[in-house]
């Protein structure tokens, strides 16, 4: 037990260290960069609205976040699979000593560590980007006066909304052997039950608000949004509702799945 | 049948396809420890699924597999860090450097990273250790490829196609280096290429194999005597017709290019003709073989079991 838990630890380092200036790196900081400064730039170019507060501001970067974030998880995700696939790595790691199943979750569990840094960095540029505010525009109120656990909560809810999202991804990345069908197949995931519901919204047969955010729920690639919008709708919204635990639950069963899938199948 | 445990690899009726079209046929291959065993086959014959299904990397569908006298299945880790392999083409981090990649697989197996340093200096790539793989050319990522395979400092080495891709110096160094392996760490080296005069080089032992059945396996020099192919001899003389004319009927030489062609059974054939003409006083300028002894035994063996 002892052993394996060593070789885990020595997978996930692996991993890390190999993806160290690979795109999938980048990402990581692009990613935060990216949604922290698109909602800043928005919200200078509105600084002498007076109706704006921290909290909304808050509440905005965490759905500009959760917007990106299942486009950064799936890009990320699979490119990180793709390193092994392009380089036709994974049959000299499978001819290692090292058991499949472990060597399934030591990499996903090195993908999730890009993963929370990106959680970690977007609350930093979040914090940053406030206090920027509070400093250059002072009238606005930002310097201190900002519920730094909204921010938190926020964020982390969006991320733990994705939950079912990551292993799903990853076993799409490690089953397909190439960039283009696991990306493909996650952008489409993520958009087009959203764009039916557009279309649906546009022809006059869902008025209802709610309904849209309600439809959302069920794809786990677009859950991140309707916790956003619920977040929106509720201020005293809690991080863990009823369907992020199932989501969280379905994330377990769809990781060891994948180890199942990916320790019997021949790699040739 | 050699004692098992003299074989490092045994198998005994491995069978495996894809679906329904059957790719390996009841093979039962022995390479014996210690050996430099060479795999030799046409392209598609199943050399590469061979060493796939000893490397674990495909599920056996029927026979079963021994390895240091273990059985694959049941004591896969135990054998796995015994092996160094190589599969198919080099299989290497484009982005990352020489070192970068050593150190990713000795942080996989656990290893030190101090034998890093003279493993790059054995495959000649202590110059190019920084520099990122994409910039390597193919018998640099090969070699490269070798040093990971040593890395375990391996009982066992299982290498697919090794010098593909390599320069005349580089096949040398290969050569060197393998057998070097082989006599002072003891260690058995499986490798299957289709360069077969390097084989016959370098291998104490050979199987052949052709449309997923083996046609041969034992020494190689047990091989090469059985050869029975013709041999085309070119003989480049100072006078290509007087030579014809001296080698007469028994020969039945012809004339191409200003040179002789002749064809032979036997390596007494050859001396026989090379004195008659040195008789005649006929001078002999060069002497080439169209085939090598193992060419001929491996057509010989290919055509005998593919008569189509």
């Amino acid at each position: 037990m002892k052993s394996h838990f060593q070789s885990f630890i020595r997978i996930v380092t692996a991993e890390i260290i190999k993806l160290k200036g690979t795109f999938a790196f980048w990402l990581t900081f692009l990613y935060p960069l990216g949604s922290v400064l698109l909602v800043s730039l928005i919200w200078y170019s509105q600084r002498n609205n007076k109706n704006i507060n921290p909290n909304q501001f808050i509440s905005n970067l965490s759905n500009a976040a959760s917007f990106f974030l299942p486009f950064f998880i799936v890009l990320l995700i699979s490119v990180a699979c793709n390193t092994e696939h392009k380089s036709a790595m994974m049959k000299h790691i499978l001819a290692l000593p090292i058991p499949r199943p472990l060597f399934y979750f030591g990499k996903f569990a090195g993908i999730m560590v890009f993963i929370a840094l990106a959680f970690v960095l977007t609350l930093i540029l979040a914090y940053c980007s406030l206090l920027l505010f509070g400093m250059v525009l002072p009238k606005l109120g930002f310097g201190s006066n900002f519920d730094h656990v909204l921010l938190f909560r926020a964020f982390f809810r969006v991320y733990l909304a994705a939950s079912a999202i990551y292993p799903i991804q990853y076993w799409l990345g490690m089953r397909l052997k190439n960039l283009t069908l696991p990306v493909a197949i996650g952008s489409t995931l993520i958009i087009l039950p959203i764009a039916i519901l557009i279309v649906l919204g546009i022809a006059g047969l869902m008025n209802n608000s709610n309904n849209f955010t309600q439809s959302l729920t069920y794809n786990p690639y677009s859950y991140p949004y309707s916790a956003a919008f619920s977040m929106m709708q509720n201020a005293d919204f809690i991080i863990f509702p009823t369907l992020t635990l199932v989501y969280i639950l379905i994330s377990f069963l769809a990781l060891a799945f994948g180890a199942w899938d990916f320790s019997r199948k021949n790699a040739g | 049948m050699k004692n098992p445990l003299n074989n490092s690899i045994e198998t005994r009726a491995l069978t495996f396809g894809y679906g329904r079209h059957s790719v390996l046929k009841n093979i039962n291959l022995q390479v014996p420890a210690k050996s430099i065993f060479g795999f030799l086959g046409p392209n598609g014959a199943g050399k590469s699924t061979t060493i796939k299904t000893l490397l674990g990397l495909l599920h056996i569908e029927n026979g079963m597999v021994h390895i240091f006298g273990k059985e694959l299945n049941a004591n896969k880790m135990y054998i796995l860090k015994r092996i160094g392999a190589m599969v198919e083409s080099p299989s290497l981090y484009e982005h990352l450097d020489a070192i970068g990649n050593l150190h990713y697989t000795a942080r996989l197996r656990n290893l030190p990273f101090n034998s890093i340093p003279s493993l790059l200096d054995t495959v000649s790539l202590t110059q190019d250790a920084n520099r990122p793989i994409k910039q390597y050319s193919t018998g640099m990522k090969q070699r490269l490829s070798l040093a990971i395979a040593l890395l375990a400092e391996p009982e066992l080495l299982i290498l697919d196609e090794p010098i593909n891709g390599l320069d005349p110096n580089g096949i040398i160094e290969i050569r060197q280096l393998l057998v070097r392996i082989n006599q002072e760490k003891g260690c058995t080296i499986l490798l299957s290429s289709h360069i077969l005069g390097e084989i016959e080089k370098l291998c104490s032992d050979v199987a052949i194999i052709n449309t997923g059945s083996l046609v041969y396996q034992g020494n190689m020099q047990n091989l090469l005597n059985a050869a029975t192919g013709n041999e085309n001899l070119t003989i480049h003389t100072n006078d290509a017709e007087k030579a014809k004319i001296a080698l007469g009927d028994r020969f039945d030489p012809s004339i191409r290019n200003e040179a002789l062609n002749v064809t032979v059974s036997s390596k007494l054939e050859t001396a026989s003709i090379i004195k008659l003409l040195i008789e005649k006083g006929i001078d002999i300028y060069s002497v080439e073989r169209e085939t090598s002894g193992l060419e001929a035994s491996f057509l010989h063996l290919l055509n005998e079991n593919n008569p189509s």
